[in-house]
């Protein structure tokens, strides 16, 4: 086993396993490990096909210089990469944690218990997967907690706004629509009914682009 | 040979040992128990799906009648596993239907089951008899239909907290009149309301009942008809137990209860209007273990509700039971060895005035006065040393210890002090310590104090602690009985997972999320231990597209005998010897 690697004072992180001549030397040792701003690089991949393990590997030339991802710095480690690693993967722990939910999985609970107690809190909850055409990962929303089309786009606007930077790069170009799948399977305009009929049928949500 | 037994006499003796430990004992004696062994193995459990193929399990083990498997890395239960990770049962299915005709227990764990997986059970197997769907997901009631219409034997049919579609509430009218066997029936999960007349002829012809939870969508006045036709009952998941107030309501159902001298367990309570509670007084002396998780009921009423229960064992309850609450527990249920308390409002902003009053004082109480307690799960907003101090001191069986200080690093709220020594004395005074979850401030000390310490742990969750790899490196190399390892949001990095590579082999899994491994170490790990599956897992793209110093985003590692899986999702890249190649 060539994987002897003497646990050494905390400085030099990667040096002294074989593949160091392959490392650049981050100054700092801190990396990111700023959990919930992942959120803010997203690759560009906008297909929703899978990808097989080739492609993916194959092609990766191409893949990198569409990312477009960083846009603002100091919660991206492709921003840093670009500047040849000037600058390190520091400060993990950013202050804005205190907001809740932004701490995706914590406190501890399962997701089903967290909706529970959203129900037994007054008005029942009703969670609804959403997603975002060209983003990877779902997220859920509480449909309960609105009473209107309006505060609903305005809180997916905010859930997903990271995301729609950073897809494409485009920022203002691209339209979005805002779809949902009824009990029937069918896939409707959200909008086009009353809210409460909306809130009646809908079983999932999602963002669309649109097309030109 | 070096005995004289015939074959019959030595599988007639390994019939009687049945932990799967002293099992893969025997089997590792010689090559003929090792046969023996295997052909007499009815039972088998395989903690993660990936860990072995179907082909290979089936093919050692081919008369089996009872599996359990699991699938998603525990962390999914937090909403840490992307939807569409893995963990199908299908292909295992598929391969028992063939190899085990007579399999009479599926007990799947974070599995995704879908309609057509269990109209596949409900079919291939003759004489099928329990299924327990734990945190799964992926299907129906339409799948569901399938299952008690096909199982004549069914015994035991339990969605604990599967996440099922539910379609229609008459699924449980396709259990046909014939079937009287069922033993245990939960189905607590589920969102409409199931067929009335079609679960009382069921509760009614079905008398080995022993368990039954309802779920929310049924209402209170159901329940005194249920339980008259079944006061066998040992375990009640009652449904919504609220009603309007009204005399003849209450006397029907303290009069149902008292009917069900049988009962130990007892659960539901959604929506609970507390003016009902005292129609269960009667049998609460009996009562071992009690689930009030999903009910808010403040602390004057559950006080007057556990003063009666002085034989509980397990208590599941909302923070509202708050310190007062706790400590009459302390003095009224002296056999108690299970304590959960979990947050009334777990979106409750950090910096905010908490509406009720819980606090390390709850737990020291319960600790002191409940000599047997070897069990906690507790989340609280308040802790100090000290206190951990005391629960040590009082509670030196606890082998299953989870403290979740709810805001991430908070520290001793009396010294402002990491709670290093305070979770070191944990490991130092519960030597049988077996499960163990870490939170509020904490240095890399607490980690040399379970390295040196908890020689007995088995699964470890540390979230928001540390400050080197030297934390890591004191657990891995100091853990002997490790076996599950989760970390969230840490910087631990890529020197102590390399330098304990091999210990990987020794454990079932190692996650690590939001920490400072680099895509590299990830690469090198892959590459250098055949024996391990390492998965990065990336939103971000593939993470080749960034250096290999980069931090990646996940990393799930674990051991198996069957090689990289082949149903990954694009967001998940294994780091194999072909792909390290590939890649370098």
């Amino acid at each position: 086993m060539e994987l002897q690697l003497g646990l050494a004072l905390p400085s030099n992180p990667i040096k002294g396993f074989d593949l160091n001549t392959h490392f650049y030397e981050p100054k700092d040792q801190l990396v990111g490990a700023d959990s919930w701003s992942y959120g803010c690089c997203f690759e560009s991949k906008n297909n929703s096909n899978k990808r097989s393990f080739e492609e993916a590997f194959e092609k990766t030339r191409v893949v990198t210089e569409t990312l477009p991802l960083l846009l603002w710095n100091d919660r991206s480690n492709e921003e840093d990469d670009r500047k040849g690693f000037e600058k390190s993967f520091s400060s993990t722990i950013t202050e804005d944690e205190g907001e809740g939910d932004c701490l995706v999985g914590w406190p501890p609970l399962k997701s089903w218990r967290m909706k529970l107690q959203h129900q037994s809190h007054g008005s029942n909850s009703m969670y609804v997967k959403v997603k975002m055409e060209g983003v990877g990962i779902g997220r859920k929303i509480d449909l309960n907690l609105h009473r209107s089309y309006q505060t609903l786009t305005v809180t997916l606007i905010s859930m997903f706004e990271k995301y729609q930077k950073s897809v494409r790069g485009t920022k203002d170009g691209t339209q979005y629509t805002l779809t949902y799948q009824d009990r029937e399977g069918d896939w409707l305009l959200a909008g086009d009914v009353p809210w409460q009929t909306f809130i009646r049928s809908v079983k999932r949500l999602k963002i669309q682009r649109n097309n030109g | 040979m070096a005995y004289s037994f015939p074959e019959e006499v030595l599988e007639h003796v390994f019939s009687f040992i049945h932990s799967d430990k002293d099992r893969n004992a025997v089997s590792l004696v010689c090559k003929s128990w090792y046969e023996i062994e295997r052909w007499c193995r009815r039972e088998i459990f395989v903690g993660n799906c990936y860990a072995v193929s179907p082909r290979i399990a089936v093919r050692r083990f081919p008369e089996v009648r009872s599996v359990s498997l699991k699938g998603k890395p525990h962390f999914a239960d937090f909403n840490l596993v992307p939807e569409g990770w893995g963990g199908y049962v299908y292909p295992w299915i598929s391969v028992m239907a063939e190899a085990y005709p007579w399999l009479e227990e599926l007990r799947l764990k974070r599995m995704v089951v879908t309609d057509e997986t269990l109209e596949l059970i409900s079919r291939s197997f003759k004489n099928f008899r329990v299924l327990v769907l734990s945190s799964c997901d992926g299907f129906t009631t339409d799948g569901l239909a399938a299952i008690a219409a096909n199982c004549m034997n069914l015994r035991e049919l339990d969605l604990r907290e599967s996440e099922v579609d539910d379609l229609s509430g008459h699924w449980l009218s396709h259990f046909p009149e014939p079937c009287t066997s069922l033993v245990s029936l939960s189905i607590a999960c589920l969102g409409s309301e199931v067929s009335f007349s079609a679960l009382e002829r069921l509760v009614g012809r079905c008398t080995n009942l022993k368990t039954l939870r309802l779920n929310r969508a049924m209402p209170l006045d159901k329940l005194p008809n249920l339980l008259r036709r079944a006061p066998q009952l040992v375990d009640l998941g009652t449904g919504a137990y609220s009603a309007e107030l009204r005399p003849e309501v209450y006397s029907k159902l303290a009069g149902a209860f008292a009917g069900c001298k049988e009962l130990k367990s007892l659960s539901g309570f959604w929506d609970v209007v507390p003016a009902y509670l005292p129609a269960l007084y009667s049998v609460c002396s009996g009562l071992t273990s009690l689930n009030l998780s999903y009910s808010i009921i403040q602390s004057p009423d559950l006080i007057k509700l556990v003063s009666q229960c002085q034989n509980l064992q397990r208590l599941w309850v909302l923070d509202h039971i708050e310190d007062s609450g706790l400590h009459a527990l302390a003095a009224s249920c002296k056999d108690l060895q299970e304590l959960r308390v979990f947050p009334s409002d777990p979106n409750h902003p950090f910096d905010m005035e908490p509406n009720v009053t819980l606090t390390e004082q709850g737990l020291v109480s319960v600790s002191e006065g409940c000599p047997k307690l070897h069990s906690v799960l507790y989340f609280c907003r308040r802790m100090s040393n000290a206190a951990l101090f005391t629960i040590a001191r009082n509670c030196p069986k606890m082998t299953r210890f989870r403290l979740c200080i709810i805001e991430p690093r908070e520290p001793d709220y009396l010294t402002r002090q990491p709670f290093d020594a305070g979770f070191g004395a944990i490991v130092e005074h519960c030597k049988d310590l077996r499960r163990l979850s870490l939170s509020g401030l904490l240095t890399d000390r607490v980690f040399e104090y379970i390295g040196t310490h908890a020689k007995k742990l088995e699964m470890l969750s540390v979230a928001f602690a540390g400050d080197s790899d030297l934390g890591l490196h004191y657990v891995l190399s100091g853990c002997k009985s490790l076996r599950k390892l989760e970390i969230r949001d840490c910087p631990f990095g890529d020197k102590a997972l390399l330098a304990n590579a091999a210990k990987l082999e020794t454990m079932r899994s190692l996650w690590m999320s939001s920490c400072s491994v680099s895509f590299g170490a990830c690469k090198l790990l892959g590459q250098k231990m055949p024996r391990l599956n390492v998965e990065v897992m990336d939103e971000r793209g593939p993470p080749d597209s960034r250096p290999d110093n980069s931090p990646v985003e996940t990393l799930y590692v674990y051991r198996t005998v069957s090689g990289p899986r082949f149903d990954m999702p694009d967001f998940v890249w294994t780091m194999d010897e072909d792909s390290a190649l590939r890649l370098s």
